[in-house]
């Protein structure tokens, strides 16, 4: 039984599962701090009024301001995006945690329960080991390994091949989703940059998918973060267990008209009248977070054997049902279909199929470790992931005795022992980079952008120092490198959004309504620089202005 | 067997760590079924619950040298806050009272107004009549909205929750907060189809 129990949590699990479940959630709360929550900033400090979400913390926070709140989001998004791609993850998922969940928690603004959530899910991330994509994928320049692996093809299953294609054929399809549902927000350079992702993954998956040995960690944050997950669903299904969502009405009040077709369909093609629809409807809801609660409570057992695959499927597809349901319908729940999107897919999908995803995604990385040999990050003491084949014969059935099917060890990854690096090779891109994130964080034009773009520099600097206090100065390059990246993309997706409009628009309104003229003015001049055509602020700027002179004339003539 | 295994007193940490995050986070929503607020749903998964559509109608007066007038909450608060404060949070509402106090008032009262928006089936009965209002002549269009209207007054009345009344002395800042039955009213369950059960008299009164 201990056994047993072990095995579920220090197991071994595709070593691709962490990594893409790590770099995919920073990456995409980097851009859900930079796209979705500045804006609301506005909202903070009116009248100086403010209650946090829990009353101990009022004793401890300050009273938040815009620029507070601004700050640190973007200071979180800026170390979110640097983990994503330079690694050293676990003390960046610690500190964008931290971060983060002052955010949300230092007013009950942020009320949303998918901010509870990512904290438990950046809690997840901390707990899970910093793996490199070298560790992970292989690196081109390990040449011996690349022809051990060409000598000595791994058998496939039929399974495994059948998996693997329906795995990334799905992905792809997912891709698909999110280019349809924000193609209007993202325009058409994302969806070109989209749609090359996504021929290049239907290209692997039917014409090159994936051979070769997959590789394994033990890791029992990611069980951990399995389990996290599995809870949250199994207390929506118990929420959605009310009479209101048995009966189907409270489905009926989300959806609106929008369910009416598949409900015209339902009575002409099954013969099914409203008043069984819509029960069956509500009852399908409480069933499919269930499911998924199953699947995510079996995933970390989801590559040890084929029987594990058809819950993992099952739960797959009831996600997606429910996750891309929901922004089908339209609701405002920011971009939590996304998270859960990206946690289904990594969680739920072989490990096959995540393999030659992931393969793609990091290619561009890897292809610059080629050209580049002295930006290559992948410098530290292997991690503790292993290569395994798939088992046959003997093997096979030593390892059904283990109880860990699949997955014997067999090679450590060989990664290229650091060399030192000189200061002056690390300080002169240090410093540039440290000059270069201030200066994106004042061209947001919002308030702590300066702060923030000063907080990531000087984590950063604290950064260089440490790794070159280990005589890893080669090591800062990524992180270096990352943070520029950061900052520039930070820029350039709040420059090409309507971030900075909707921020001082809302600014404006409040102080409109608060009466204070004059600040109202200065916020609807300044959203009127970003308005999008057609929706200029010009009538209320005009309106405070006038209100605002005025006063100045009362109050003129009245001394 | 599992080569990941911690060895020695690492293992008992890890286990430790992980029994107390799991227990923790089957623990917190917990404490929303067994007797919390019901109107705090934070923390327990509770997307587009049923509370959640209770809808109010938020209200504020204050004591200020012996005359009371209302509170103009939409200029004395961000709409986000007014927002929490229909929502019938506590803590936010017993912070406002607070905050008029330091404010310089010398009593505050804070009234919610809700209706059981969960049982809409006039509601929805009433946007299938709007629409086929639309149909008509111009003058039946106007009869026909008037009826659909009166209709939705009557749904709301039909679904009517206690008054909700929070109130603070500013001397002493003791805080009167509603009693548990009106809070919990919002829990019970429909008698029949767009019906909820009638609250208690002396809550409607109050």
């Amino acid at each position: 039984m201990k056994a047993r129990w072990d095995s579920y949590w220090f197991g071994p699990i595709a070593a691709v599962r962490p990594f893409l479940f790590v770099r995919g959630v920073l990456l995409l709360l980097a851009f859900d701090l930079w796209l979705d929550m500045p804006d609301h900033a506005a909202r903070y400090d009116v009248a100086g009024f403010n209650v946090s979400q829990l009353a101990m913390l009022d004793l401890v926070y300050p009273i938040p301001t815009a620029g507070l709140y601004v700050c640190v989001v973007l200071l979180a998004g800026l170390l979110a995006f640097s983990g994503a791609f330079a690694g050293f993850t676990r003390p960046i998922a610690i500190a964008t945690g931290v971060l983060y969940t002052f955010g949300w928690t230092m007013s009950m603004f942020d009320s949303y329960q998918h901010h509870y959530l990512l904290s438990i899910v950046l809690l997840g991330c901390a707990l899970l080991p910093s793996t490199t994509s070298t560790e992970v994928f292989g690196s081109p320049l390990d040449e011996p390994e690349k022809k051990a692996a060409a000598a000595k093809p791994a058998p496939r299953r039929w399974q495994d091949r059948l998996e693997t294609r329906a795995g990334v054929g799905l992905g792809a399809t997912i891709m698909m989703c999110w280019m349809a549902f924000n193609l209007e927000r993202s325009g058409w350079l994302i969806a070109a940059i989209a749609a090359l992702g996504l021929g290049a993954t239907l290209y692997v998956a039917f014409f090159s998918p994936p051979d070769g040995p997959r590789r394994t960690i033990g890791a029992w944050g990611y069980s951990f973060a399995s389990v996290s997950i599995a809870i949250v669903y199994f207390y929506t299904g118990i929420s959605k267990t009310e009479p209101n969502w048995r009966s189907g009405v409270a489905l009926q009040n989300i959806a609106g008209e929008q369910l009416a077709p598949y409900q015209k369909w339902a009575e002409s093609a099954l013969g099914m009248d409203e008043a069984t629809f819509h029960p069956l409807m509500g009852f399908g809801v409480i069933a499919v977070q269930w499911v998924v609660a199953i699947g995510y409570l079996i995933a970390p057992l989801r590559d040890r054997h084929w029987l594990f695959a058809i819950p993992g499927w099952i739960a797959f597809f009831a996600a997606m049902s429910f996750h891309l349901g929901a922004e089908y319908l339209g609701l405002e729940i920011g971009w939590f279909s996304w998270y859960m999107v990206l946690t289904a897919c990594i969680f739920l999908l072989p490990g096959s199929a995540l393999d030659a995803i992931g393969r793609i995604v990091t290619w561009p990385g890897r292809a610059i470790a080629i050209a580049f040999p002295a930006l290559e990050g992948e410098r530290r003491k292997p991690a503790a992931v292993k290569r395994t084949e798939v088992a046959r014969g003997k093997a096979k059935k030593k390892a059904k005795k283990a109880r860990v099917a699949e997955h014997a060890p067999v090679v450590t990854v060989a990664v290229p022992a650091a060399k030192p690096v000189s200061l002056m090779a690390v300080l002169p891109v240090g410093i540039g980079a440290m000059v270069i994130v201030p200066i994106a964080g004042v061209l947001l034009d919002l308030p702590g952008g300066l702060v923030a773009g000063l907080g990531a520099s000087v984590a950063l600097a604290a950064f260089v120092a440490w790794r070159i206090l280990k005589h890893d100065g080669r090591g800062a390059r990524p992180m270096i490198a990352a943070a520029t990246v950061a900052a520039l993309a930070m820029w350039l997706a709040i420059s090409v959004s309507d971030v900075r409009y909707d921020f001082y628009r809302r600014l404006g309104s409040q102080n409109r309504r608060q009466q204070h003229w004059e600040a109202a003015y200065e916020a609807y001049k300044r959203a009127n620089r970003y308005a999008p055509e057609g929706e200029s602020r010009e009538r209320q700027m005009n309106e405070a202005r006038e209100r605002m002179e005025a006063e100045r004339a009362a109050g003129g003539s009245g001394s | 067997m599992n080569e990941g295994v911690p060895s020695g007193n690492r293992y008992w940490i890890v286990m430790g760590a992980i029994a107390l995050l799991v227990a923790a986070q089957l623990a917190i929503p917990l404490r929303y079924y067994t007797g919390g607020d019901p109107y705090d749903e934070r923390f327990s998964w509770r997307m587009f619950s049923e509370v959640r559509v209770v809808s109010c109608d938020p209200s504020a007066t204050e004591t200020r040298d012996g005359q009371s007038a209302p509170v103009e909450l939409g200029r004395e608060l961000h709409e986000a806050w007014i927002g929490l404060l229909s929502r019938n949070r506590d803590a936010v509402i017993e912070r406002f009272l607070v905050h008029r106090c330091e404010g310089g008032a010398n009593a505050a009262t804070f009234t919610n107004r809700c209706h059981n928006a969960r049982y809409p089936v006039c509601t929805r009965d009433a946007r299938m009549r709007q629409a086929g209002c639309a149909d008509l002549g111009q003058a039946e269009q106007v009869r026909c909205m008037s009826q659909v209207s009166v209709m939705l007054q009557q749904c709301e009345q039909d679904t009517r929750l206690p008054d909700l009344t929070w109130s603070i002395a500013c001397d002493d800042r003791t805080i009167e907060t509603p009693d548990a039955d009106a809070l919990h009213a919002v829990r019970t369950p429909p008698t029949d189809e767009g019906e909820v059960e009638a609250a208690p008299v002396e809550d409607e009164e109050r």
